[in-house]
């Protein structure tokens, strides 16, 4: 059983009469609004396991909820999991010695996740204007709210050899998320500006590896490695009533790229504006030269990377250690927004090099007979080609980037233990660690890793502002040293 | 017998369950409330919405124009980029949406008094939204529908007039033992039904004036005329509140995340309104519309040329006149508006005696209200007005009608209706700046709100058309309907 009780009284005004009293009672228009959030969940859970020989493993769970912040019928769901394991390596161990375990496993699991709670009827709210009083809340009811389900499938094989000097965890998945609930705006025509909504379904599937690797293992000397990469794919497969995109809250930088997901689209991808392009994908070039800009925004990235990787190697000498951590991705799409600010001002570097220069498009100029020669007309880089051509095509701020950063380096010493046991210490270790020393990347502005209104940046499914970089300020490199005392 | 407590123990173990899991009910915000905590939502946000159209109207109309001459909005009539347009929440969900609300619990306790002024203000403020967005939704508001049908403006027409009809029953029916509408709940009357009964008639008017319906316009402004008060909403002289601040005031307030600032600070007269209001060299009511300038002069823009390289201290401050003071009262519809209504529809009904009259008593009260009526008389003898109902002619009814509607929305409903003839409106000329995809075509309503109805309801916008550029220079159905001025 669980209550949940949140007691929230907001304060918020606009101008400060006195400007240095940084005080609610210095403030103009103040409003005041109570908010009393209650949600009670009650849950039911068994969990059965079967093992054969130590070789066949299965389990069973089931649980089953109730919650308050459901409709009553929808009140009670049920989500049960299955899992299946053979250790295989029970068979083999005579015949394959340096396989010394060896597990594939299949599961199955679905989970449900009620609602937000007072959610199911649209009730009045302040009124903060000449009269006061009451008007109608934003928030429309929705009686007919349902849980949220979330199915995964994931089958993984788990192997380790020489008696776990090397192991290999690799890992396949499907997850897919039915009647997502979220809370967006609706048409006003309802009476209301937001309404949380049995939403869009979201299918993700991937593949997860981890290698581990101890090179050396002796008394003096250690080395061990850790790698792992992983690669995900999003989908978003459905959305409710006619809507057919659904644009991230916070990610909305610009009219012609911003943040956003579409039916059949990449949970996290970036809708906007392109050249038109011929059959082929070649850009379009009108007669005097200028490329011709297609104002359709339609999908034209995926700030999700293809690949995301780590790789740590960590070296024991007697009392001293050492590990350094590299991570990075491959193929992530950001929405560089700095740099088509940077252009409105006139200060985006890339202007040094093409500004007022004669250039000539690659690009084909239509024929009257509907066929396409190469352009060959020159233009001058004016102007007025930067901001009413270039700034109006979103794939021109969109970076297909990778990058690989050493996310820390650490040297850690111990000290010998007849010194810890002077002051009664088990251990005595003081260490020198520097993080984000260097970052390799094609990106052009700061930091490809950004995420400018973070993972709550509004969207389906929470999909938040990865991938929009909004004068983002880079990840900070940062030296630590400490001092630890273990008792 | 300890299986049976076990048993009976388990029993109230679910009963109790369901009282636990029953807490999902608001505890700081109520379903329902009485009618008169819901009516000064109504009326303020009423203001907000005749203030949110003027601020954008009065420049398509040419009263006013900005100093740049290159805004996207009011000078290119570029929606491209425009994200919000308020004009649709303020009518589905502010004005009307409170309104319909505030209409269901006086019902339920059977306040006929406030059933009537909530249908008066639902029915204007639908009035005013399909003036500037044409077809919309009508049948399946209020519904829960995400993606209601778009209905046409004749059936959004049908259904304001039906609101209409049923506000006056309402009010007609209205007795003593009503629940209390006083000046606390009610700003504009104080309650007084019979000021509300000829609001009611009023709206009627404007409603069978877009049509052209003359003849009944004449009723209606009979009726109107009877217990005729100005519908005004008051403001405070020094409130401690945004909210308590005229929108059109120098101060700019912005009470509220979604109401943006006025743009009359980027703005100076028109030329074609500056001509209007100077006509045979009369600039009484130019002063009190507006105040004096850093160089006390008077120069104006026509709308796109910007101020080239006029100095800023060569116009009038648009700030400080009779509208736009913080403490200005928003006025829903004025005087004026009711006189010159019957002045129209007297003259096109060929009573030129009773246009005549109809048509100085709407001057005389433009200078009442603008407090200069010691400067009417010198006025009414110039060359600027008719003297007499035979010299009487139409564009000099509408010209003192454009004058007299300074900043309000009405003033582009006639304009459109009178399909912008330069011989109605006397020397109107197109804006230097719209874009030439309209091909010299005027503005002619809105573009439905780009935050919502694009994203949610995308069939019916593909049905409309309302996806195409040219979609703002598209009549709305009383103006395709209506060939005046040619």
């Amino acid at each position: 059983m669980q209550a949940d009780k949140t007691l929230r009284t907001s304060t918020d005004g606009t101008q400060f009469l006195n400007p240095d009293l940084l005080s609610i009672n210095n403030l103009k228009d103040v409003k005041v609004t109570q908010a009393t959030s209650m949600r009670r969940v009650i849950g039911v859970f068994g969990d059965l396991k079967f093992d054969y020989k130590g070789m066949l493993i299965l389990g069973l769970t089931a649980r089953n909820d109730w919650s308050s912040t459901l409709p009553i019928e929808n009140r009670s769901f049920f989500y049960p999991s299955y899992s299946f394991g053979f250790i295989f390596s029970e068979l083999t161990k005579d015949l394959f010695k340096p396989l010394s375990f060896g597990k594939a496993r299949v599961s199955f699991a679905r989970v449900g996740k009620d609602a937000p709670a007072h959610k199911l009827t649209q009730t009045l709210e302040q009124y903060f204007g000449l009269g006061e009083g009451w008007k109608n809340g934003r928030f429309a009811g929705n009686p007919n709210l349902k849980p949220e389900i979330t199915q995964e499938f994931e089958a993984g094989l788990d192997l380790r050899f020489f008696v776990g000097r090397l192991s290999l965890d690799a890992t396949y998945y499907t997850r897919t998320s039915f009647d997502q609930i979220i809370t967006p705006r609706v048409t006003p025509v309802t009476g209301a500006v937001l309404q949380t909504v049995n939403s869009g379904s979201v299918e993700n599937k991937g593949l997860e590896f981890l290698v581990t690797g101890i090179p050396i293992k002796k008394q003096n000397f250690e080395w061990r490695i850790t790698a792992n990469a992983f690669g995900n794919r999003s989908k978003l497969t459905k959305l409710f009533g006619d809507l057919v995109e659904f644009p991230v809250t916070y990610g909305q930088v610009s009219l012609i790229a911003y943040a956003s997901s579409s039916l059949g689209q990449p949970l996290f991808s970036i809708m906007g504006t392109d050249y038109q392009r011929t059959e082929e994908g070649d850009v379009i070039v009108d007669a005097e030269g200028l490329p011709v800009v297609n104002s359709t925004n339609q999908y034209i990235g995926n700030r999700e990377p293809k690949v995301r990787f780590g790789l740590t190697n960590y070296f024991r000498y007697k009392n001293l250690g050492f590990t350094i951590l590299f991570d990075g991705a491959i193929d992530a799409d950001i929405l560089n927004f700095t740099s088509l600010s940077l252009l409105s001002s006139g200060q985006n570097a890339m202007l040094t090099e093409y500004r007022n220069k004669e250039f000539i498009f690659k690009g084909k100029v239509a024929q009257p007979d509907g066929s396409y020669i190469d352009n060959t007309t020159p233009i001058i880089l004016d102007y007025s080609y930067f901001i009413n051509n270039y700034a109006y095509v979103g794939t021109n701020f969109v970076e297909k980037t990778s990058w690989l950063r050493a996310r820390t380096v650490s040297l850690e010493y111990f000290l010998p233990k007849a010194v810890a046991s002077k002051i009664k210490a088990s251990d005595i270790s003081v260490n020198l660690g520097a993080n984000n020393l260097f970052l390799l990347t094609n990106y052009s502005s700061g930091d490809p890793e950004v995420n400018s209104a973070g993972p709550n940046g509004g969207g389906a499914s929470g999909a938040g502002t990865m991938g929009v970089d909004n004068f983002q300020v880079p990840t900070a490199r940062t030296l630590t040293f400490g001092f630890n005392v273990k008792f | 017998m300890k299986k049976l407590i076990i048993l009976i123990a388990i029993g109230f173990f679910f009963a109790s369950c369901e009282k636990f899991l029953d807490v999902n009910t608001s505890q700081d915000t109520p379903e329902k409330s009485s009618p008169n905590y819901l009516l000064p939502a109504v009326l303020s946000d009423m203001s907000i919405a005749v203030y949110e159209q003027g601020d954008m109207t009065a420049f398509f109309t040419q009263q006013v124009a900005t100093t740049t001459g290159s805004t996207s909005v009011r000078d290119r009539w570029d929606f491209r980029g425009v994200t919000r347009v308020g004009s649709w929440r303020r009518n589905y969900y502010d004005v009307a949406g409170n309104a319909n609300k505030m209409i269901e619990f006086a019902e339920a306790e059977g306040s006929q008094n406030y059933i009537g002024v909530g249908k008066i203000m639902k029915a204007m403020s639908f009035l005013m939204a399909t003036d500037v967005f044409g077809d919309m939704p009508v049948l399946q508001i209020y519904t829960g529908i995400y993606n209601p049908t778009y209905d046409t403006q004749e059936i959004v027409y049908g259904e304001i007039n039906r609101w209409l009809d049923e506000a006056i029953v309402a009010l007609e029916s209205s007795t003593p033992t009503d629940r209390k509408m006083d000046e606390l709940s009610d700003r504009v009357y104080k309650g007084n039904v019979q000021n509300w009964l000829a609001l009611a008639h009023a709206v009627k008017a404007r409603y069978y004036l877009h049509l052209n319906d003359f003849t009944n316009v004449l009723l209606q402004v009979e009726k109107a005329k009877l217990n005729w008060k100005e519908p005004a909403f008051a403001y405070l002289t020094n409130p401690e509140n945004s909210w308590g601040k005229n929108l059109f005031g120098p101060s700019r307030p912005v009470p509220n995340w979604d109401i943006y600032a006025n743009s009359l600070s980027t703005a100076a007269t028109g030329t074609f309104f500056m001509k209007a209001v100077t006509a045979a060299d009369d600039s009484s009511r130019l002063y009190a519309l507006t105040s004096p300038g850093k160089n006390k002069k008077y120069a104006s823009i026509h709308t796109g040329e910007g101020r080239g390289i006029t100095s800023l201290d060569d116009y009038a401050n648009l700030y400080d006149g009779f509208w736009t003071k913080d403490d200005s009262p928003i006025i829903y519809l004025t005087t004026e508006e009711v006189y010159f209504m019957e002045a129209e529809a007297a003259f096109q009904t060929n009573d030129k005696a009773r246009a005549y009259t109809a048509y100085i008593n709407g001057i005389k009260a433009n200078f009442t209200k603008l407090g200069i009526s010691d400067k009417v008389d010198a006025y009414l003898a110039t060359s600027a007005v008719a003297q007499s109902s035979a010299a009487l002619t139409l564009s000099q009814i509408m010209m003192q009608k454009y004058i007299a509607l300074y900043l309000q929305p009405e003033a582009w409903a006639d304009m459109r209706r009178y399909n912008y003839s330069a011989n109605v409106y006397t020397g109107l000329q197109y804006p230097v700046n719209a874009l030439a995809v309209y091909e010299g075509k005027w503005i002619q309503r809105l573009p439905y709100d780009p935050e919502t109805e694009y994203k949610y309801n995308p069939k019916e916008i593909e049905r409309l058309g309302a996806k195409e550029q040219t979609w703002i220079v598209k009549k709305i159905w009383w103006v395709e309907n209506s060939n005046l001025g040619n």
